[in-house]
């Protein structure tokens, strides 16, 4: 140990300690001459003799510096300023080298540095493996929703496994008062909540049990929003507008704090705000209704997550029984699902980020196929080199450690330009998957990512350069000093090593592209899905009206009104609608009755999608009519009427007429009036393409109840033949006229958002499209080089061939065959690769099935017929040889 | 006339440490005299290859049995003088034990106190 410290001493003061040497030896041999002077001999001879016996003084130095123990260093120095020095007199292949390893580096860390933003990092609260979400569910829903408030306030009571336990709901805004109005997604928070995370504000105070008892008008800003409003500290105590409503901000959130995580399914968005829950006395006697909480809770110390599941289940049936008579049979059933945070909030993204993390490896062992291929046919031209270095004394170990560090080299300055790569490919990535990702703002250029590109800069190395290294350094022999330079091309053995790189390229390559082509056919089904309406030159606005003007259902309706008139008194419009949801974006689901039904509602299609609309709301869409009519602009309110989908009706009245037929919200019991059908229209798809409809109603506008959240979004819909650009400045003229305060939250052609609603599967497919391209071009570059070399290498057998009178196709067939080959081998060593794995993203497919023949056939037509293009100019170098001009050089 | 060739004896690289670390007992010295102190004291019998010699006094040095200063000579310029440490001390009385069981140990089997194989 002692040994190891003194070592290091002397390699910091290395200088010192060689000129010291020097000096000692110089000593020793003065000593010596002098000496031997004493004994009679010439001063000049003296020396002469101490020099001889004294040896070689080199080697000596040698033999001393290696007891100062940091020989394997000075030797890896040299190494390493050798194959600097190899780098810069072969500029082409260090850059192709480079930058291949830099492409494939870059690719990995980018994709890294997303899987481990989404998957491994720790979130911005304390303790987070603490915390759990906790949900309802009940048999007849397709999927757990969130916590009544009755019911939460009900298990903080009871629940004895948490040491704290808070709930949140996302709640939309309009912020004005402070620079531009604009709309943002905000939290409605229990005081509890900023104590369960274990975060404080970082300026100010947080909000309080007594903010919530008084409903008092208070806000804490994130630091996202107080950075945008100018980072002043004089905010805290001023006032701002929330949905036209006077807020006192009071904190503000540190840095790197983000709630609720992004990526969960219920209350998913982060909040730019949050104020307190302060629940209305409606809300919080309402039981059975407005399943809408998400409820956090912090798991007790040595409490695990199956005694909470347990305890959970045992206060279910409490909890149940504190529910009115009349909905027990409802909520029968009902159970209280605990899902622990970071399950649920990256949980589903899961397989994507797991097949795009598998895409990126196969394109990483294909780059190091592919720079293996280089360092081969070029060590195969430094063999003589090689070969006089061994011949000096070098062992193959030494030789072999030399050309490692060579590839060690290439490895750390291709990973330094790949750090640079992925910064870029990174944010590329964030900006097309910005509403698929969870935990986005997890995601940046850490010490984890900067780790994981120093670990590949160590193994991309040992995976590319091992295999040329070993096979060179023992390669040496004797007669390869004899052969004359010019014929220092890969011998046989390296042009079979080459050929299996080939072939692993062409197999990676193909699992790749047929991954991609599955992905592309399953978005091509999507685009193709009929969503149930038309988006041809129709434009969409929308609007959200704030509480704040808007509390009463009159100016709601009234709002609607004059927006719909505005739009019409435009020219050169054919249809105007207006709508509470537009299709592929209906918010809220709700239980339903049926007067008399042919056939009793299954309990699993209880809960349907609602929405408001006005009578061209139909026609602006394109949406059929199957029977009975469209709203007028005169339906009454004293005989409430609906129009529901052909998917309600063959639910319950099968085959027959439903107009006439009466439904209502709610429950059998509930209490809601009755509405009659007087129309059915054609299906739409109400939340995504891939999943099917399901039962609508729609409710003319004169019915809105108290506005809620929801209905107070204004969606206008405006058909016309003039260009969209004009049309819309046009109505958002107009709707500034009706409010001049009102953000306008979207304005765009309606086609718009069937591309927003396929953004998972399009960021999918386009990063897998070029990983596959690139595995692509590099495959191709590998069967170049094969055949170049062969060629190259079987030069004096085609001059052969040829002198005795072999035509050029003869030739060409020569070189083809070894082509075909190559092909043949790795297509079918990639359709069995592929076979095995694309199983795992059967979760990903739309309609297509993972063995999709089409796929895996247009991915092996791609491959063949890149392979034939790559195989072109070595085929045609081929003819090109000249018999006498090759023979001769010999 | 040629001064008398000494018979060079190969000295094991342990044994080479031993006599070192032994010369070192009284007053410390440096490399050259060190080698003409072990040349004298072993009566012109073992002379030790200065290609041996400084690769041995650096391998001590690393380990802490001696320690090294530069020192005025009596020839009026600096040289590294080696002096022995409290531990190459332990080392040295360790080693020679070590050496003197050998000796004894071949010496046995070279001059059997009984008849054994002849």
């Amino acid at each position: 140990m002692i040994r190891f410290w003194r070592q290091l001493g002397w390699l910091l003061r290395r200088k010192t300690r060689e000129s010291e040497l020097r000096e000692e030896i110089e000593f020793h041999m003065e000593c010596e001459a002098g000496e031997r002077e004493a004994a009679g001999l010439a001063t000049e001879q003296a020396r002469r003799e101490s020099l001889r016996e004294f040896g070689s003084v080199a080697l000596h130095k040698e033999d001393t510096r290696s007891m100062w123990g940091w020989r394997l260093l000075d030797e890896l120095r040299r190494d390493l300023k050798y194959g600097l020095r190899n780098l810069r007199r072969n500029p082409g292949f260090a850059a192709v080298a480079v930058g291949t390893l830099a492409v494939g580096i870059g690719a990995a860390t980018a994709v890294f540095s997303i899987v481990n933003g989404v998957l491994f990092e720790a979130f911005p609260y304390q303790d987070p493996r603490q915390l759990v979400l906790i949900f309802e569910h009940l048999p007849n829903a397709p999927t757990k929703f969130g916590v009544s408030p009755p019911d939460f306030e009900i298990l903080r009571r009871e629940a004895q496994s948490y040491s704290g336990m808070a709930a949140y709901r996302n709640i939309e805004y309009e912020l004005s008062g402070v620079g531009e109005p604009r709309r943002l997604f905000a939290a409605r928070v229990s005081p509890e909540l900023f104590g369960v995370l274990g975060t404080e504000p970082a300026i100010g105070r947080a909000i309080t049990a007594e903010d919530d008892r008084e409903n008092a008008s208070v806000a804490v800003l994130s630091h996202r929003l107080w950075s945008a409003l100018g980072r002043d500290s004089s905010l805290i105590g001023r006032t701002i507008l929330l949905d036209r409503r006077p807020y006192t901000v009071v904190g503000v959130m540190p840095e790197r704090f983000d709630f609720p995580p992004r990526g969960a399914a219920i209350n998913g968005e982060p909040a730019e705000l949050f104020v307190p829950m302060s629940f209305s006395r409606i809300e919080r006697e309402g039981f059975g209704m407005r399943y809408g909480l998400t409820v956090v809770g912090r798991l007790k110390p040595g409490v695990s997550l199956e005694q909470a599941r347990g305890e959970m289940g045992r206060l279910t049936a409490p909890l149940l029984e504190q529910y009115p008579n009349a909905m027990q049979s409802f909520v029968s059933g009902m159970s209280i699902p605990i899902v622990p945070l970071d399950e649920e909030t990256s949980g589903r993204s899961r397989t994507m980020l797991l097949v795009l993390l598998g895409a990126v490896a196969m394109v990483l062992l294909v780059v190091c196929a592919d720079v293996a291929g280089l360092m081969l046919s070029r060590f195969g031209f430094r063999r003589r080199e090689i070969a006089v270095r061994s011949s000096l004394g070098a062992s193959p170990a030494r030789i072999l450690r030399q050309l490692l560090t060579e590839s060690l080299t290439l490895g750390v300055l291709g990973s330094a330009l790949g750090l640079l790569l992925a910064w870029f490919a990174m944010r590329a990535l964030l900006s097309l998957g910005v509403e698929t990702l969870p935990r986005a703002e997890s995601i940046a250029f850490n010490e984890s990512v900067l780790g994981f590109a120093v670990l590949l800069a160590m193994l991309t190395p040992l995976l590319f350069g091992v295999l040329p290294a070993l096979r060179v350094a023992s390669g040496t022999e004797a007669g390869t000093l004899k052969d004359s330079p010019r014929t220092a091309t890969p011998g046989r053995r390296s042009s079979r090593l080459l050929g299996t790189l080939a072939v692993t390229q062409i197999a990676l390559a193909l699992v790749l592209s047929v991954g991609a082509g599955l992905l592309l056919r399953s978005f091509l089904h999507l685009l193709s899905t009929d969503p149930g309406f038309r988006t041809e030159k129709t434009v969409h606005l929308r609007v959200t009206l704030p509480f704040g003007g808007y509390s009463e259902r009159g100016q709601v309706r009234s709002f609607y009104g004059r927006a719909i008139e505005a739009a019409q008194a435009i020219p050169g419009v054919l249809a105007v609608g207006a709508g509470s949801d537009l299709p592929l974006g209906v918010r809220e689901r709700r239980a339903f009755s049926a007067a008399t039904p042919a056939r009793p509602i299954p309990e699993t299609s209880r809960l349907i999608a609602p929405t408001w609309v006005s009578p061209g709301y139909f026609n602006a869409l394109g949406i059929p009519l199957k029977r009975g009519r469209f709203f007028t602009n005169a339906e009454e309110q004293e005989r409430p009427t609906v129009i529901v989908n052909a998917m309600l009706a063959e639910m319950i009245w099968p085959g027959e007429d439903p107009v006439g037929q009466r439904i209502k919200w709610g429950i059998e019991a509930s209490q809601a009036p009755w509405m009659t059908i007087v129309g059915v229209v054609g299906d739409v798809k109400q939340s995504t393409l891939d999943e099917p409809a399901i039962a609508q109603v729609y409710v003319p506008l004169p019915l809105l109840e108290e506005p809620g959240p929801l209905s107070r979004t204004v969606n206008l819909l405006v058909r016309s033949e003039r260009d969209s650009t004009s049309l819309i400045a046009d109505l958002r003229g107009a709707l500034q006229r009706i409010d001049p305060a009102l953000p306008i939250s979207k304005a765009q052609p309606l086609e718009e958002i069937i591309g927003e609603s396929l953004r998972p599967q399009r960021f999918s497919m386009t990063v897998v499209i070029l990983f596959a391209a690139v595995a692509l071009v590099l495959a191709a570059i590998g069967i170049y080089g094969v055949l170049a070399s062969v060629v190259t290498q079987q030069t004096h057998e085609i001059a052969i061939r040829m002198a005795l009178g072999a035509t050029a196709s003869g030739v060409m067939w020569m070189v083809l065959r070894r082509a075909l080959v190559l092909m043949a081998v790795g297509i079918g060593l990639g359709i069995a690769g592929a076979l095995g794995i694309t199983h795992v993203m059967a979760g990903l497919l739309y309609e297509v099935r993972p063995t999709d023949a089409i796929a895996f056939l247009g991915a092996a037509v791609v491959l063949a017929v890149l392979a034939l293009l790559a195989s072109l100019a070595p085929a045609w170098r081929a003819i090109r040889v000249d018999p006498l001009v090759a023979l001769r050089t010999e | 006339m040629t001064p008398k060739q000494p018979q060079r004896m190969e000295l094991l690289q342990g044994t080479l440490d031993l006599l070192i670390l032994r010369t070192l007992i009284g007053e410390p010295s440096h490399g050259h005299a060190i080698a003409k102190h072990i040349q004298r004291s072993s009566e012109d019998l073992l002379q030790v290859e200065t290609g041996s010699l400084y690769p041995a006094l650096h391998r001590l040095e690393a380990k802490g049995w001696i320690a090294a200063s530069w020192e005025l000579s009596d020839k009026g310029k600096r040289a590294k003088y080696y002096r022995l440490t409290a531990s190459g001390k332990k080392q040295l009385n360790a080693e020679r034990s070590k050496w003197e069981q050998l000796s004894r140990a071949i010496n046995l089997v070279l001059e059997p106190s009984e008849g054994g194989l002849g």
